[in-house]
């Protein structure tokens, strides 16, 4: 186990542990602040903020500390370095660079979308000078709308951390972003005609510390001090990013990731990204509805799980078969009360997993301009649309000696049933990427089986939008009933 | 229980409970619990007891391997 310290404290690393002095100083609880530092991205060593003072401790206990101040970022520790970051060399350093980051940063803060999630405010609080000494006028650069269908670009407010640059080469792959211009004049830019647009560009808008990039879905829509986060798992795809959900007064306002190396790592794509807006629907189901003569009426919520429950029980009491679809999307709890509620009322219900979608084949990034995979691969969007199939199968295969698949489900249905009339390719083109459980309602918790003049009727569980769900019949958790 | 991002709109739902009351079971939908019963009931997600499950989550190595 090798030993580092750090402002006079002793922090233990794992052997095998390659860390830099940001990272150990962290593991001792301080922080050695860092602009163009990022876990998932390559050193420069460029912002200059995270300099410190090293040294090495010798066999007889003395330190023999190197005369500069190094980048904490770029310098690796190893057993006996000393690192010393509250110095009042180390604080004049972090003060004069942050002088010189802002010598140009316009003061804009009251109308900028990174005000209360912004390193610079934070850092000048922490460890800034308080005042500028600078009396030229400041170097104006143009904002750049044109950078990207879901980002812009306030040029004047970059302070050259170069991370967004190093993303699109080094995770996207797809290097749009480069610096033009030399000293002062550097500024981010693309090459003319192509922009960032491409499936994790979203990315460079969290990875900029300053409000430089900023998203155009969440500019100007609400201070960030307002917001409150939520942990949660991105229901795009079967990656299952770790995301937190932005919400004031139950309005979504942005998803961002939240780093998890069993997961996705620091990123999300952008399908994640933006891909909430059904949350909000106008078309989303608010109460049950019960169709009768082709009719569809609203029912109170304890009317209709009270009738669902009653014709299912008398429909396992007499010579009816039962089966349950779990929908993919359902988380495990879910699964498991629907498996075992309907278990419970007939032991030799049928369970099986809904139709996968699965769109296209895995994405993996980086890749280069021809599209080809660049090793090793750093992100994956997944083919597979749904964030639990493995979870539902998990749960099924708890009660079924076997697997069923949906398909053969159907095969077990009477030639004359509606819900065999439902191809599972119609199921995946109906609308299940904008239809998904989370928070959702019951639509159709119907007596149909009443009413239903075929043999056969399907009680839908889960549908949060009424059109085109409910017409085109692409049903996320269904309970069917049939004669045997 | 659940630490929802944000409420239904008025009158809906939340999927968990309404598939706790078709259940017949009484009071709240409460996951801890059921996941603690699911832990106990399938050896594949005993993973779910782990506290890890509400930060980065658990990966379940058995249920990897189950395919249609």
């Amino acid at each position: 186990m090798a030993t580092v310290t750090i402002n006079g404290k002793d922090v233990e690393i794992g052997s095998n542990e390659r860390l830099n002095c940001i990272q150990a100083a962290s593991k001792a609880g301080v922080e050695i602040p860092a602009y163009c530092w990022h876990p998932a991205l390559s050193v420069v060593a460029s912002c200059r903020m995270c300099l410190v003072e090293v040294g090495d401790k010798k066999p007889d206990g003395t330190v023999a500390m190197q005369p500069k101040l190094v980048p904490g970022c770029q310098t690796p520790v190893k057993d006996g370095t000393v690192i010393i970051a509250d110095s009042q060399k180390v604080k004049d350093a972090r003060k004069a660079t942050l002088e010189y980051l802002l010598l140009n940063h316009p003061l804009d803060c009251p109308t900028c979308d990174q005000a209360g999630e912004c390193y610079l405010q934070d850092y000048s609080f922490n460890y800034g000078r308080g005042y500028s000494r600078l009396n030229e006028p400041k170097n104006i650069k143009p904002d750049k709308d044109y950078i990207g269908d879901q980002i812009t670009l306030f040029t004047d407010r970059c302070i050259m951390c170069t991370r967004c640059v190093r993303f699109t080469r080094e995770v996207s792959g797809s290097a749009e972003l480069q610096v033009v211009s030399r000293g002062s004049h550097e500024e981010i830019d693309i090459f003319p005609g192509h922009p960032v647009n491409n499936p994790l560009a979203g990315n460079v808008v969290d990875l900029c510390p300053v409000g430089a990039l900023c998203s155009k879905d969440f500019l100007y829509q609400q201070r960030v001090w307002w917001l409150k986060s939520t942990n949660s798992v991105c229901q795009g795809c079967s990656t299952g990013c770790s995301v937190t959900v932005d919400q004031n007064e139950d309005k979504v306002y942005r998803l961002k990731p939240r780093v998890n190396e069993l997961a996705q790592g620091h990123f999300m794509c952008d399908e994640g990204r933006f891909g909430w807006k059904y949350t909000h629907s106008e078309e989303r189901l608010t109460v049950p509805q019960i169709r009768s003569n082709g009719h569809s009426t609203s029912q109170a919520w304890e009317d209709v799980l009270a009738s669902v429950r009653s014709s299912l029980q008398k429909a396992a009491a007499g010579r009816q078969r039962l089966a349950a679809v779990l929908s993919p999307w359902m988380t495990v709890e879910e699964a498991w009360l629907l498996s075992t509620c309907i278990r419970s009322l007939s032991p030799q219900a049928v369970l099986a997993v809904g139709p996968v979608r699965v769109s296209g084949v895995d994405e993996h990034f980086p890749k280069d301009l021809r599209g080809n995979v660049i090793e090793p691969v750093k992100f994956t969007i997944r083919a597979e649309k749904c964030p639990n199939r493995t979870g539902v199968q998990a749960v099924v295969a708890h009660f079924m000696d076997e697997l069923m698949p949906f398909e053969e489900l159907l095969r077990l249905l009477p030639a004359d049933s509606s819900l065999r009339s439902i191809s599972p390719a119609v199921i995946r083109r109906a609308g299940f990427r904008k239809c998904r459980p989370r928070h959702s309602v019951t639509s159709k918790p119907s007596s149909c089986r009443i009413s239903c003049r075929r043999r056969c009727c399907s009680t839908p569980l889960t549908s949060c939008h009424q059109a085109p769900l409910s017409n085109a019949k692409a049903l996320l958790s269904i309970i069917v009933v049939w004669h045997s | 229980l659940i630490r929802r991002a944000v409420r239904g709109p008025d009158g809906s739902r939340p999927d968990s409970r309404i598939l706790w009351e078709l259940s017949g079971r009484s009071g709240l939908f409460q996951s801890e619990a059921l996941r603690a019963e699911i832990a106990a009931a399938v050896p594949a997600l005993a993973g779910l007891a782990d506290p890890a499950l509400k930060t980065t989550g658990v990966l379940l190595e058995t249920v990897q391997q189950a395919t249609v």
